[in-house]
């Protein structure tokens, strides 16, 4: 399978005070057609700037990033974005925060497509909700499918379930990877959960800190769906984990 | 040995008594229960808790409205004395006197009417162009950079400066008097309402790049709306500054309206007049403000 998306030497530069601050640096990786990747770095790190610019919402960068052959200058609707806060609107319900996403066809085929998303994240019932009636999980959910309604060919998710609850976030990780099973879309996702990175993607970036690099990539060679118990997914737990903390020697005692 | 089988038997009937004490009171408890029902005692601490509360907005209420009543009856105890100098200051009895009479034969609701029609005019002008001047801006940085000078200039100047000016412009008909209300509104209007847009919220304007949110879209359906709490304050700002500027308008050759009423009655000396024309003032913008304050809670129900 041919590369997808191509990332090469990438590298953005802040100015803080007059001082320069290289964030990123010499970013270069391709992501295959409908794959999973997971960035994954301590806060800092650049990662979620990686995404802007992988979305074109950040410009300013050096080197290119290449979808399907066409540079990325700016954001377009094939490539979804789903933020880390829901964003939703505060005056439209949960179905208008959907059909807002949807320019082309008439109302009635407007509102079907959002009762599709709807249903597809699991929310039916909640259409005339507003988002000051819903809960952080419901919210994010909400957020996913307007992400989603519009069919992208990618979807960018930046650390899409950092603010939620344990149960809640085990709950939408196995929603996402049911979506993206059904509808085959490339993911790529920020996050600091390391378990998460490793029960959901095919690839984990691992990112370094300042300036921020690609110190490994990660391959997840595991069936799914992925046990979280298992031997090798703990093992492949450990390895990105090393590239964060310093492996604990465990004390033993021989009594001989 | 017998008192052992004395004591023993003893004790056995204290376990039996104890065991029966404890039986009746556990059928008590439990018959007790039966006749309470439990959604009962449910509704009996909701009803403590709604005593509480209610006691609580009464209190709340008193609070409300005991400086005012303290005032009225200072006014009234300084007042009723004989010795009281009444030209200067009218007593509490004379304004209520002259209110009920000004109500009766319909000449304060006459003038209230008029004037209300007045200020409604140059409030619903200061609105339409606060409301459009104040989105152009907002949104475009050329029009604010075009705009910005004379707005800093001419806010400061207090609609009276302008009297002069616009008497020899406008003339003493109802033009002037609609222009002095309508700039009194304007500048807080326009200032609300392109700070609003200008500063409507960045994350979920990224949103809509993301989307490729066509531009009229855009507009109309993300910054309009996410602007709307500020333009309401606007809204209310700038009908309390219409409403005061009412008097200043009415000082232009006017033969009618509240304003007119309060400087008709100063020439003459009849203070209670004035201040019932002033409380009158004073009680309408405060319905005014009431009755925008519940549109806005309308309009804006999905504000968290």
């Amino acid at each position: 399978m041919s590369d997808y998306i191509k990332v090469s030497d990438v590298s953005r530069k802040f100015f803080q005070n007059g001082k320069q601050l290289n964030v990123l640096d010499d970013i270069s990786f391709d992501v295959k057609k409908s794959e999973f990747i997971c960035i994954v770095g301590s806060s800092g790190c650049g990662k979620s700037t990686l995404l802007r610019i992988l979305s074109g919402l950040d410009s300013h960068h050096g080197g290119e990033v290449d979808i399907d052959g066409k540079k990325i200058e700016k954001p377009a609707k094939e490539r979804g974005f789903v933020f880390q806060e829901a964003r939703l609107f505060p005056w439209l319900s949960v179905k208008d925060n959907i059909i807002f996403a949807l320019d082309e066809g008439t109302k009635k085929e407007k509102e079907e497509r959002a009762l599709a998303a709807i249903k597809l994240v699991g929310l039916t019932g909640f259409e005339n909700a507003y988002p000051k009636e819903l809960s952080g999980g419901m919210a994010q959910r909400t957020n996913i499918a307007r992400a989603l309604v519009n069919n992208p060919s990618v979807l960018f998710l930046d650390e899409p379930f950092g603010a939620l609850d344990a149960f809640t976030k085990i709950c939408l990780q196995n929603e996402l990877l049911r979506i993206k099973e059904e509808e085959n879309t490339t993911m790529i996702m920020v996050t600091h959960d390391i378990e998460e990175a490793v029960y959901l993607s095919d690839r984990i970036i691992v990112l370094g800190k300042n300036p921020g690099r690609i110190r490994d990539i990660v391959e997840v060679d595991l069936p799914r769906p992925r046990d979280r118990n298992n031997v090798f997914f703990t093992e492949t737990k450990k390895k990105v984990y090393d590239y964060f903390f310093k492996p604990v020697e465990a004390v033993e005692d021989y009594v001989i | 040995m017998a008192d052992e089988i004395i004591l023993v038997g003893i004790k056995k009937d204290v376990e039996v008594l104890h065991e029966e004490n404890h039986r009746k009171n556990f059928h008590r408890a439990t018959k007790k229960a039966e006749e309470k029902n439990i959604s009962e005692s449910e509704v009996t601490i909701i009803d403590t808790e709604k005593d509480n509360s209610s006691k609580k907005k009464i209190f709340e209420r008193i609070e409300y409205f005991l400086p005012m009543t303290v005032l009225l009856l200072t006014w009234y105890l300084v007042t009723c004395r004989s010795t009281y100098h009444s030209v200067l200051f009218p007593s509490l009895a004379a304004v209520a006197t002259t209110f009920v009479q000004k109500i009766a034969d319909l000449s304060l609701l006459r003038a209230i009417a008029i004037s209300l029609l007045r200020v409604l005019k140059g409030f619903a002008i200061s609105g339409i162009l606060g409301i459009s001047l104040g989105i152009l801006i907002g949104l475009s940085k050329h029009a604010q950079r075009l705009t910005d000078l004379f707005i800093q200039v001419l806010k400061p100047i207090p609609p009276i400066a302008w009297i002069p000016i616009v008497i020899l412009w406008l003339g003493i008909g109802e033009e002037s008097k609609v222009f002095l209300i309508f700039l009194g509104g304007f500048f807080p209007m326009l200032q609300n309402v392109s700070d609003g847009i200008r500063y409507s919220d960045k994350k979920l304007t990224e949103v809509a790049e993301v989307m490729e949110t066509p531009k009229k879209k855009y507009i109309f359906h993300l910054v309009i709306p996410s602007a709307l709490p500020s333009i309401f304050t606007g809204c209310r700002i700038s009908l309390g500054t219409c409403w005061t500027c009412l008097v200043a308008a009415e000082l232009v050759a006017s033969n009618d309206g509240i304003g007119y009423m309060i400087s008709n009655a100063r020439n003459f000396g009849r203070m209670d007049i004035v201040i019932v024309g002033m409380l009158s003032i004073g009680i309408i913008g405060k319905l005014m403000d009431v009755v925008l304050n519940a549109v806005e809670k309308r309009v804006l129900k999905w504000k968290a």
